[in-house]
């Protein structure tokens, strides 16, 4: 699923946890609907909360040391849960999937039928499932701002970065993509500040605003902090994201296009055992693949296409993969163990942690990267 | 905890020898020292917290037990012997939710990129794309009509359903090689499944069907100079008019659109016809003599996603059209 950069392993390491949430509340917190989940360091849970345009931050204290690294793929683990809601296995959604980065701990977030119920489940080493008790944990929730030049009612991602909080929008009148973002500490009620995002769609040759974020990563690079961002149809785009003021536009420069026809569902970003790094995107088809035996497929992107700044590497000139074609071009690579994934998040730079989807029936499994 | 929850708890101790109950709180009751809860004969337990108190054990579901669910209660009683019993919820008599359509009649612009769909009841999510079909004048199926993200207003009633923008705009590669979703001059009935369930479990009942009547393509922005006002007379309450020259947004219309005097805004009510071409503002306070702003959100659109910006299919590398006025004045007299 969502990202985390080597810069919050970092800050992991160091401990910070006293600094993130700024007066938090404690106990009372009751998740009123989920899109998607994120770690921060030190066990920090970041949930959006679409029914209230909120992100919500909860202090797990799921903090390690010892790996919680799942030891066998699970088999139809969407019964167990299901199971565990009262409800049948057709009757849940998983909606997002994420990997606490300090213990190896996966977190799912379900929602249940018919009443929209919804409920953070988390996997440990021996594959079993156990709901979040949210009761004795500390939090905060930020209300992403209102109003008509912002308004969202969808949350689309959400990633910590070493100093804030980003999050994805959209409404669900407009069509249109906004990024959030809330400074760390993290404090009740804080206020979100908020600006647009145009992009060049590479397979439509023309800029677009109206195309709304689907999922990002936090990159840092030389050139400064970027909110690396997928579309449907599929651009990758960075957005500088430094210095900022609420209010503006931003203008992305597409790096890669990975074909016309897909939806981006989950990225990452890993350091193979070379040191090379690369930027994986999951997504999922309209229609059959051409090069593959699901419509849920993804790739893994040199982190160099990230890097490029000439203007004949990028936007209209930017990488484009042939949907049509299984290889190239170079640098950007189908990860087979991607395919059938719905939901995906990195375990490590070796492995991913993948919710597989084989006719209706769903298992967790690790997968090594390539 | 719902009452009725409670209260056939109470009735369920009754016919089962209180061993095991529903009580006040909520909590699966039992006399014994241990306590597992399943949905029907299902293999894990439910998730929930057990408290042990004397001779008695309590069971708190992390969700609520749902209505019309049976529940396998296995408990251990004090001689340690596991015992295993039903616990039966009645569905509560439930009203039917319906749902209808906005714009209605839905009369689009072959690219058309959203319409609405209201529910009477809050519905259960993450299934509308198999409660959805759009099918072509023929009745063939349009497959891969909708954009696959699910968007509710928070009170659940509402539903964007958005028509796939990467067929509906022009010369995108969906567009070329599926087609775009909408034919123009064509009847595409919307066909809404029976099954569909509100959160309570009670299913529409009956399949709805909606006409989409697709026109022409619209990549023309909203222009208020073309819009009528009809103003009210001074000392009245009588609603201010605004007739569009085209359906506009029929949600957007319900927060888009400010009536200011003197640069402070008038309270009041809106109405939105049900075919989004007139908009109604009954003000809080009779109406008074003098000159009065209608102020345009500019992001509001047509039917087609144009907004007063621009129109929705934009070329950033064409010379930008002047954007439309945002104001308009109307004089009560």
């Amino acid at each position: 699923m969502k990202a985390l950069c080597l810069s919050v392993l970092l800050v992991t390491t160091l401990g910070a946890s006293a600094a993130l949430l700024e007066s938090p509340q404690k106990g009372g917190l009751k998740i009123q609907s989920l899109s998607s989940l994120s770690f921060g360091p030190e066990g920090l849970l970041l949930v959006a909360e679409p029914a209230t345009a909120s992100v919500v931050a909860v202090q797990t204290g799921d903090i390690g040391p010892k790996s919680e690294r799942l030891a066998q793929p699970v088999a139809d683990i969407g019964t167990q849960i299901a199971a565990g809601l009262g409800a049948k296995k057709e009757d849940i959604t998983i909606k997002d999937l994420a990997v606490n980065p300090a213990s190896g701990r996966i977190y799912l977030g379900v929602q249940r039928r018919p009443d929209n119920a919804v409920l953070i489940v988390s996997v440990g080493a021996d594959g079993k499932v156990a709901p979040l008790d949210l009761a004795p944990l500390s939090w905060v929730r930020i209300t992403l701002p209102g109003g008509t030049a912002s308004k969202v009612t969808n949350i689309t991602d959400v990633a910590f970065d070493k100093d804030r909080v980003f999050a994805t929008g959209t409404c669900n009148e407009e069509f249109a993509s906004r990024i959030f973002t809330i400074p760390v500490p993290l404090k009740n009620g804080a206020t979100a500040s908020v600006f647009s995002a145009e992009t060049y769609h590479v397979a439509h040759r023309k800029w677009e605003t109206k195309a709304p974020i689907q999922s990002f990563i936090p990159y840092q690079s030389k050139e400064g902090t970027f909110v690396v961002g997928a579309f449907a149809c599929t651009p990758v785009a960075k957005f500088k994201v430094d210095d900022i003021q609420s209010g503006a536009q931003v203008k992305g420069v597409s790096m890669v296009e990975l074909g016309s026809g897909n939806r981006p569902l989950d990225l990452f970003s890993y350091s193979d055992k070379s040191g090379k790094e690369w930027l994986v995107v999951h997504t999922q088809r309209f229609k059959q693949n051409a090069f593959g035996p699901s419509k849920m497929w993804g790739a893994r992107i040199s982190m160099d296409y990230l890097d490029a700044k000439a203007p004949e590497k990028t936007n209209e000139n930017a990488a484009r993969r042939d949907e049509k074609e299984p290889k190239g071009p170079e640098g950007i690579e189908i990860v087979d163990a991607l395919f059938g994934a719905v939901q995906v998040d990195k375990l490590s730079d070796t492995e991913a942690v993948i919710l597989r989807d084989t006719e209706g029936t769903l298992s967790l499994e690790v997968a090594a990267l390539p | 905890m719902k009452s009725w929850l409670t209260v056939f708890g109470i009735l369920c101790s009754a016919t089962l020898a209180a061993d095991v109950w529903v009580n006040e709180s909520g909590q699966i009751e039992a006399r014994g020292g241990d306590i597992h809860v399943f949905q029907r004969d299902a293999a894990n337990p439910l998730f929930g917290s057990v408290i042990k108190s004397g001779d008695h054990v309590f069971f708190t579901p992390t969700l609520p037990l749902a209505p019309g669910e049976t529940y396998r209660v296995e408990f251990q009683k004090a001689d340690g012997i596991w015992n295993t019993q039903r616990l039966q919820f009645e569905q509560p008599p439930a009203t039917a939710p319906a749902v209808s359509i906005s714009p209605s009649p839905t009369l689009l612009p072959a690219n058309a990129l959203k319409l609405y769909l209201h529910f009477t009841q809050p519905m259960e999510q993450g299934v509308f794309l198999e409660r959805i079909t759009l099918h072509r004048q023929d009745g063939s199926v349009v497959h891969g009509a909708f954009r696959e993200t699910e968007l509710w207003s928070p009170d659940g009633r509402r539903l964007t359903l958005w028509l796939h923008p990467g067929r509906q705009k022009t010369g995108v590669n969906l567009n070329i090689d599926e087609g775009p979703v909408l034919q123009e001059d064509r009847r595409h009935p919307l066909r809404i499944a029976a099954g569909w369930r509100s959160i309570t479990g009670a299913a529409l009942g009956k399949e709805a069907v909606f006409e989409l009547i697709a026109g022409a393509v619209d990549h023309t922005c909203p222009d208020p100079q073309r819009w009528q006002i009809t103003a009210p007379k001074a000392g009245t309450r009588d609603p201010l008019m605004v007739t569009f020259d085209e359906p506009m947004d029929p949600s957007m219309l319900v927060s888009a659109l400010k009536v200011k005097r003197a640069n402070k805004e008038i309270s009041g009510t809106v109405t939105v016809a049900a075919n989004a071409r007139r908009w109604l503002f009954t003000p809080t306070a009779e109406w008074e003599r003098g000159t009065n702003i209608l102020e345009i959100d500019p992001l509001l659109e047509d039917l087609a996603g144009n907004n007063l910006l621009g129109p929705f299919e934009v070329d950033r590398e064409a010379p930008a059209n002047p954007a439309s006025a945002t104001t308009l004045s109307f004089h009560v007299d």
